[in-house]
């Protein structure tokens, strides 16, 4: 089932008089359960792509579809709900809210969507078990380390029971070890819950694990292969 | 909401220090504020107070034109109609008929200027006092008619004492020429040296007879219930007396003067408190600024996994309005034991100060104020500094592209 449709997507960037194509025509489909890898270079312009993917940045032309609807016509709060209720972004650098604890870090999102306080507290345990950090609910992040904050912060993103999970370069702050736990745990919810993990990334060990690699530079696709059967 | 306080209180105390020098210095700025308008605000009240209730009252009708002329001719006749008209105003807790001109007195080959007031001397010794100012000599009963007291500095130039005879001469209503012969039966002190040397009271139908004015009043003082009162019952007081003939003057008109004095004293005390306001403004602005761009980065991640602008706005809102309310509960909590014990017992003004207020007829004492309006005043005015201090963070989270804020 395809749950991602991206047709003819631009993006200009202006500086003055300078036009730069970030995205320079992308086509991509992506279906329900994928595991998929974008990579590039820096500069080649995947974050610009998974930021409009993601209703974050506006296309200059092209057309997102997510589950059939139009992200990129798509406004303001109908925007930001859309983002709440269909995608879950992981970030580089973890961006958990400071001053709430791994679990109401969690639990925020399906605050702001009106679940109930014990369904909250229900699912956001249950992912905290999922991520390995039951035993950490109540820890602020300045407690966790890097790898514990993106673990918590791969829980959040999946609290809302999104469409699909964007992850910009997820890895990029973390060393082996707790990469290869990070890992193993996407790919388990991916395999397990049937949820559909993009990421942009640079990092060979995220390949290693994508099941599908698609390879953007200058802003257009020079590859898209499947590397794994499911 | 509940989940929105929370955040906003952690928040506030993310960074504690910086929230406790912003708390402190809004704690600093009301208390001063508070104590300064309550030192004001005491001290004015005193004044009027002490010359309210020593002589004009709140209130006074008189004949129309008698203030700008104070001549007998434009008197009034006291009827039954005005003293029921200001019997049935509420709030009004006396009124003192008083006819009141000016004369010559006379001892033997001596002659000064005074100021004869005939009054009811009974209700008078109720709102001024004047049987407490009494330093030698008795009060005036009914039916002294022929007896008078006078102020000290008085007594003191014509060297007179109790049971001596003074004379007094002068014009009466419609150019009836007033003079009598009045033993002298008390002697009273003014700490004004003005009042001290030209005052002299009778009773009011003495000074009637002396004046060939009959029935008639120069003005009638008002004494009220609350001070709060006075231009309802102003109010009331003109449209019940409209086309009668008579003028209504409330105390700050008759003393125009120390009204205007006053006033320019509480500009510039507003200008001392609002110059100490923008500079607290200011340093809460710098904590807002800090604050918004600091955390520019965190409102796009918490836009971007689905909160609505509005309420991000709203929990920044709480987060300034948390601390400026920290800052003004410090600040109640220091500043209503101050103020209510300086209210209770008024700082002493000793001196050469003290000695300048004594002359003006007033106590040395400055009273703190102890009323809500003025405390609820500061606490609105920081609350609207800090409200205004957020339009920045507004406009920055309203106008923030969720892209660029990640990119922060």
């Amino acid at each position: 089932m395809k749950i991602i449709e991206v047709k003819d997507l631009k993006k200009i960037y202006k500086d003055g008089d300078i036009e730069v194509n970030a995205v320079n025509g992308i086509n991509l489909t992506i279906n329900q359960g994928e595991f998929v890898a974008v990579v590039g270079p820096s500069g080649s312009g995947k974050t610009t792509f998974l930021n409009m993917v993601g209703g974050l940045d506006s296309p200059t032309e092209g057309e997102i579809i997510v589950d059939n609807v139009n992200v990129s016509s798509l406004k303001g709060s109908q925007l930001i709900d859309f983002r709440m209720n269909n995608i879950g972004f992981v970030f580089q650098s973890y961006n958990l809210i400071p001053v709430l604890t791994a679990k109401e870090n969690i639990e925020f999102v399906m605050h702001l969507q009106g679940k109930s306080k014990k369904e909250r507290d229900k699912r956001a345990m249950e992912l905290l078990d999922a991520v390995g950090l039951g035993d950490r609910a109540d820890s602020r992040p300045s407690k966790l380390s890097g790898g514990q904050q993106q673990r918590v912060a791969v829980a959040r993103a999946l609290a809302s029971k999104p469409k699909f999970i964007l992850a910009d370069e997820p890895t990029a702050n973390l060393d082996s070890k707790t990469t290869a736990v990070l890992l193993d745990i996407m790919e388990k919810l991916n395999k397990d819950e049937n949820i559909t993990f993009v990421f942009s990334t640079h990092d060979p060990r995220v390949m290693k694990k994508a099941r599908r690699i698609v390879t953007i530079e200058d802003g257009v696709i020079i590859s898209d292969n499947i590397v794994k059967k499911e | 909401m509940k989940e929105d306080l929370k955040i906003a209180w952690r928040n506030v105390w993310r960074n504690k220090r910086r929230s406790m020098i912003t708390a402190s210095s809004i704690l600093f700025a009301v208390f001063f504020a508070i104590f300064m308008r309550g030192i004001n605000l005491g001290f004015y009240g005193n004044v009027t107070d002490n010359i309210v209730k020593a002589y004009t009252g709140y209130i006074q009708i008189h004949a129309d034109g008698y203030w700008d002329d104070k001549i007998i001719d434009n008197s009034f006749e006291y009827n039954k109609k005005l003293e029921d008209i200001v019997k049935n105003i509420k709030g009004v807790k006396l009124s003192i008929p008083r006819l009141e001109s000016f004369a010559l007195a006379s001892t033997n080959d001596q002659t000064k200027g005074v100021m004869i007031i005939g009054t009811d001397l009974a209700k008078e010794k109720r709102m001024t006092k004047l049987d407490k100012k009494l330093v030698k000599g008795e009060y005036l009963k009914i039916g002294d008619n022929n007896a008078v007291i006078i102020s000290e500095g008085l007594a003191n130039f014509f060297k007179l004492g109790i049971n001596d005879t003074i004379v007094f001469m002068g014009q009466g209503f419609h150019g009836s020429s007033a003079a009598g012969k009045y033993f002298i039966k008390g002697i009273v002190k003014f700490p004004s040296p003005d009042l001290n040397n030209m005052m002299v009271y009778m009773n009011l139908e003495t000074a009637q007879g002396l004046f060939e004015a009959q029935g008639r009043l120069t003005a009638l003082a008002i004494d009220i219930d609350d001070k709060n009162n006075m231009l309802r019952i102003d109010k009331e007081l003109i449209d019940k007396t409209k086309g009668m003939g008579y003028e209504i003057m409330t105390w700050d008109k008759m003393l125009a003067e120390l009204d205007r004095l006053i006033k320019s004293e509480d500009s510039q005390s507003y200008m001392y408190i609002f110059i100490l306001y923008i500079i607290i403004a200011f340093g809460v602005f710098g904590t807002v600024l800090m604050l918004t761009a600091e955390r520019k980065r965190e409102f796009g991640i918490m836009v971007s996994i689905g909160m609505q602008k509005i309420k991000l706005i709203r929990i920044v809102l709480m987060e300034i309005v948390f601390m400026g309310m920290l800052g003004v509960a410090g600040a109640m909590v220091i500043s209503l034991p101050v103020v209510y014990y300086y209210h209770i017992h008024p700082i002493v003004l000793t001196g050469s100060y003290a000695d300048s207020i004594r002359q003006y007829g007033f106590e040395p004492l400055m009273p703190l104020a102890w009323q809500l309006d003025y405390i609820i005043t500061q606490v609105i005015v920081i609350l609207c500094f800090l409200l205004l201090s957020t339009i920045y963070p507004i406009s920055k989270i309203a106008s923030m592209k969720v892209i660029n804020a990640l990119r922060n």
